[in-house]
């Protein structure tokens, strides 16, 4: 008993030192980045990471605030509005990662949309790069006819907020969607014009809250009509963009989309409202005589929320919130990050996570990192993003309940001073 | 060599005799009587002066200084003289009396029928006195010479009591007196245990003392002459079957000798040491016992003749007597790990039976410092020990401070390790590289560490107080005072106790129900 006592008083006795908190902090491998002034509220609720390139974009409240560019190539980071004008730029759609445009490295494309008025404000397709370039891409007359015909409808008042909602991008490749026009547009560096793609009759009006586009040799457009429970598929580079396939299952479907490529091979992360994310090869769909079910044989891996002693709150956790992809481990495959917003860790509430899993359908849910907060209310996993950061790959996410946006910087496997 | 020695082997009767003038007399023996060297010097005084007037024919003066010497010492040859003197001088009424006083005080005088002729005469004179036609009386006839006074003669034995006898020589004729009787014109006058009066009248007398006890007979002759006080006093020699024997001891004075009288003694003790007497000769024992000594027994042998000294060693016993009182009540008394009684003011002092030498003394009661010492015990005597037990002091505080440490130190070690904890799950997170620099655990993590120093300081802080209350003793030590060794017979001496230990210069009240004073303590 004795021996007890004075184990338990010599293990108490280093708490002397409190300045242990500090050290540990230092160099912590969480990074956060502040919220600049002109983005109004909602700081990091949507955000895009190029993996190629030191940049990232984060934006705040959609409809409500702008955005900022963060570029890392230099210490401490610069970072650059999204518009030229805050008061004019909500943003609505995306941001996604847009490679290099208009003389900029770093870019990233959103689309604003309209406020309660719309009078003098922009409506379309912005960009705006890690180095300072900001540019507009052009919208087809049909789309900005519509949009101010929408935008001035007698009755509408200040209920109708029209605009991209959903913006995609693949390489060269754009896509923007918008449900108040039921239809989707592509532009696709190759041709003039962006390309109209209307929604299919059976659509109904949620078509193209989300898109995705794919990478890879054969592109894919996806096109998600959640409230529909479906995912419409289009070969991204057209020239007949009718539906090449189409998926559903009960409930809402496609709530999130996201496109990457595997080893240029096209694949398709899509989420529903039940914290299920299926993760499908669009190559292996069949042809869309009618809207089915994914076909085992076009299931690369169905990632679940999983509960444990650490985790509990999937029911409700928002599990497939955001999705990104990048090759964290280096291993030539990219992992799938999903966002969960609303999970509890350690008992903290609505920390929300991010759980990044390597694609193997041969074991069950070989979950890669399990990335979190410890501070409740935080929603880690609202928006999520992979960029390079000191040549290294990191992740991004929310950290609403703080106003910043938290970087991971053990989410790669890159040696780092920050990963002990 | 002492008077005793000396007596003995000499066995000479020593002989002090003091005389004074006497008038004509026979020997008028007188019963023992106590005689008081003052006294009988008054009336030796009175006795010359009425000697000397009688020889001036102032009878009257001459009787009345009889008349004082009788008052001074009541031996019956006063009276005689007086009687005499008031005859001579035609005093006859008085003369008469003061015969019949005589009578009285000496009822067998030898000389009874000469007195009972000379108070007929005198009765007859007084009787011729009172007729019509009185007898004639012849004048006193000068030409005779003055009677004779009687003189007194003091016979005195060492020891008394011996059996003693005056004979008088009344043939001038006759041979030396023998022992052996047939001692004609002798006549013995008096007889008695010495010391023995006798009223003589002048003449050569013997006198002597049969064989008494273990005493030698003593004879010799004494001359008294008229008007005298003869004292004779004769020690006795001791017969030759005796031996003198004398006893002493070195370490005590008064032991008591028994002298062939085993224990259980049945008979008084011999005497005392130390004390020397003679014995029959032969072979004796002895038991010298005195409290505190071993009880001591010799056997010797001892010759006709010889003076025998033992000196005893008594040897010491082997234990002593504690007696132990204290200032407080309900004293419990342990010496040597064992308790022997417990001390209550009421109930006196705890004595205790205890072998000699040091002993481990405690003492111990409600609310007091014990004492817990060493004393030393005397062999086969008695020491008084004084328990002076201080007050306890109160330690409610330095218990208070002791809780409160242990609480405090509980707390700090409850805290430290919630502080751990945060810091051990903020390492995992950061192992598992979720850890932001503004987790909010960190001032969760840096608030208990601080609260834990707090508590271990606090805790530290109170347990120095405790131990400062435990360790500070702001009464003094309990201590003893020990008395000097008496005797187990003796009363305690009143001597000053000795104060122990002597710790530090203080002075210290000592308040309790039996004592009130100031304490003076000092060490150096």
């Amino acid at each position: 008993m004795r021996c007890h006592l004075a184990l338990v008083v010599l293990t108490a006795l280093p708490s002397c030192l409190w300045n242990r908190f500090d050290e540990e902090v230092v160099n912590a491998p969480i990074e956060l980045l502040d919220r600049p002034a002109w983005i109004l509220g909602g700081y990091s609720s949507v955000m895009a990471g190029d993996p190629e390139r030191d940049a990232l974009m984060v934006g705040g409240h959609p409809l409500l605030s702008s955005g900022v560019i963060f570029s890392f190539s230099k210490t401490p980071p610069t970072l650059h509005p999204a518009c030229d004008n805050q008061a004019r730029c909500r943003l609505l759609g995306g941001p996604v990662a847009a490679g290099d445009r208009a003389g900029g490295t770093g870019c990233f494309v959103y689309g604003v949309g309209a406020g309660p008025t719309g009078v003098g404000e922009e409506i379309g397709l912005l960009g705006g790069c890690a180095t300072g370039e900001l540019f507009k891409l052009p919208l087809p007359t049909k789309v900005r006819t519509l949009f101010v015909e929408k935008l001035f409808q007698p009755g509408a008042g200040a209920a109708i907020f029209p605009g991209l909602l959903s913006v995609a991008s693949a390489g060269r490749l754009l896509a923007a969607g918008s449900p108040d026009l039921s239809l989707v547009m592509i532009l696709d560096p190759s041709k003039d014009l962006p390309s109209e793609i209307p929604a299919p009759l059976e659509a109904d009006g949620s078509f193209a809250q989300s898109i995705a586009l794919t990478g890879g040799q054969d592109p894919v457009l996806a096109v998600g009509a959640p409230s529909q429970g479906r995912v419409y598929i289009f070969d991204a580079r057209g020239p007949d963009y009718t539906p090449r396939a189409c998926l559903r299952r009960p409930g809402a479907y496609g709530v999130v989309l996201h496109g990457f490529s595997d080893r240029g091979k096209p694949r398709l992360a899509i989420s529903d409202a039940s914290g299920i994310v299926d993760v499908v090869d669009p190559n292996k769909l069949p042809l869309a005589e009618s809207c089915t079910e994914a076909p085992k044989e076009a299931i690369v891996d169905t990632l679940r929320c999983v509960e444990d002693d650490k985790v509990t709150g999937c029911d409700g956790g928002a599990f497939g919130y955001a999705l990104a992809s990048a090759d964290l481990d280096d291993d030539g495959t990219p992992e799938v990050i999903v966002g969960a917003p609303g999970l509890n860790v350690r008992g903290v509430s609505n920390a929300g996570a991010l759980a990044i899993f390597r694609l193997d359908p041969t074991t069950d849910q070989p979950r890669y990192l399990f990335l979190s907060s410890s501070s409740a209310e935080e929603r880690v996993g609202s928006a999520v993003a992979a960029f390079r950061k000191d040549g290294r790959l990191v992740v991004a996410s929310s950290a609403l309940d703080k106003q910043k946006t938290a970087i991971f910087h053990c989410a790669g496997s890159s040696p780092s001073a920050r990963c002990n | 060599m002492s008077f005793l020695r000396r007596l003995f082997v000499t066995g000479l009767s020593c002989v002090l005799v003091i005389t004074v003038p006497n008038t004509p007399a026979r020997l008028l023996a007188q019963q023992p009587a106590p005689v008081s060297a003052e006294r009988l010097e008054k009336a030796r005084k009175h006795m010359e002066e009425g000697q000397s007037l009688y020889a001036q024919k102032r009878y009257l003066e001459a009787a009345q200084a009889f008349q004082l010497a009788y008052t001074a010492q009541p031996f019956a040859a006063f009276l005689f003289n007086e009687a005499v003197c008031y005859e001579k001088a035609g005093e006859l009424d008085r003369a008469l009396s003061t015969f019949k006083r005589y009578l009285i005080a000496e009822p067998n005088p030898p000389d009874s029928d000469n007195l009972k002729k000379r108070i007929q005469n005198l009765e007859a004179q007084i009787q011729a006195r009172h007729t019509p036609h009185p007898i004639p009386t012849s004048p006193p006839d000068e030409s005779k010479p003055p009677e004779a006074m009687h003189s007194l003669l003091i016979f005195e034995s060492n020891p008394p009591g011996a059996p003693a006898q005056i004979w008088q020589k009344v043939d001038p004729t006759a041979p030396a007196f023998s022992p052996d009787g047939g001692n004609q014109g002798w006549k013995m006058v008096s007889s008695g245990p010495t010391p023995l009066v006798a009223t003589l009248v002048p003449g050569r007398y013997h006198v002597s003392v049969e064989r008494w006890k273990a005493y030698n007979r003593s004879d010799d002759e004494v001359d008294v002459a008229t008007g005298r006080i003869v004292q004779y006093r004769t020690n006795l020699s001791q017969g030759e079957f005796m031996g003198f024997l004398r006893v002493t001891t070195e370490q005590v004075e008064g032991a008591r000798i028994f002298l062939d009288d085993p224990p259980p003694h049945q008979n008084k003790p011999w005497g005392v040491t130390p004390h020397g007497e003679l014995i029959p000769r032969g072979k004796h024992r002895i038991w010298i016992e005195a409290p505190g000594y071993e009880p001591y027994t010799e056997e010797f042998t001892i010759e006709t003749g010889q003076q025998k000294t033992l000196q005893a060693t008594l040897e010491r016993v082997g234990y002593g007597y504690l007696v132990i009182d204290g200032n407080a009540s309900a004293i419990k008394i342990s010496i040597d790990g064992e308790q022997v009684g417990i001390y209550h003011p009421d109930d006196g002092p705890v004595k205790s039976k205890v072998s000699k030498g040091t002993h481990k003394l405690r003492a111990e009661a409600e609310g007091k410092k014990p004492y817990e010492g060493e004393v030393e015990v005397p062999a086969g005597q008695s020491r008084e020990i004084h328990v002076v037990l201080s007050n306890r002091p109160g330690r409610g505080v330095a218990w208070g401070a002791a809780v409160f440490s242990a609480a405090t130190l509980g707390a700090g070690i409850y805290l430290g390790l919630q502080s751990n904890s945060i810091l051990s799950e903020m390492r995992s997170d950061r192992k598992a590289g979720h850890l932001a620099p503004d987790d909010e655990r960190i001032w969760q993590g840096k608030i208990y560490a601080i609260s834990a120093n707090a508590g271990f300081t606090a805790s530290f802080l109170l347990a120095g107080v405790a131990a400062y209350g435990f360790l500070r003793d702001p009464t003094p030590p309990s201590f003893v005072g020990v008395g000097d060794p008496y005797e187990f017979a003796d009363a305690p001496p009143a001597a000053k106790k000795h104060l122990r230990p002597v710790s530090s210069l203080r002075l210290t009240p000592l308040l309790s129900h039996q004592e009130r004073a100031l304490l003076l303590q000092g060490a150096f």
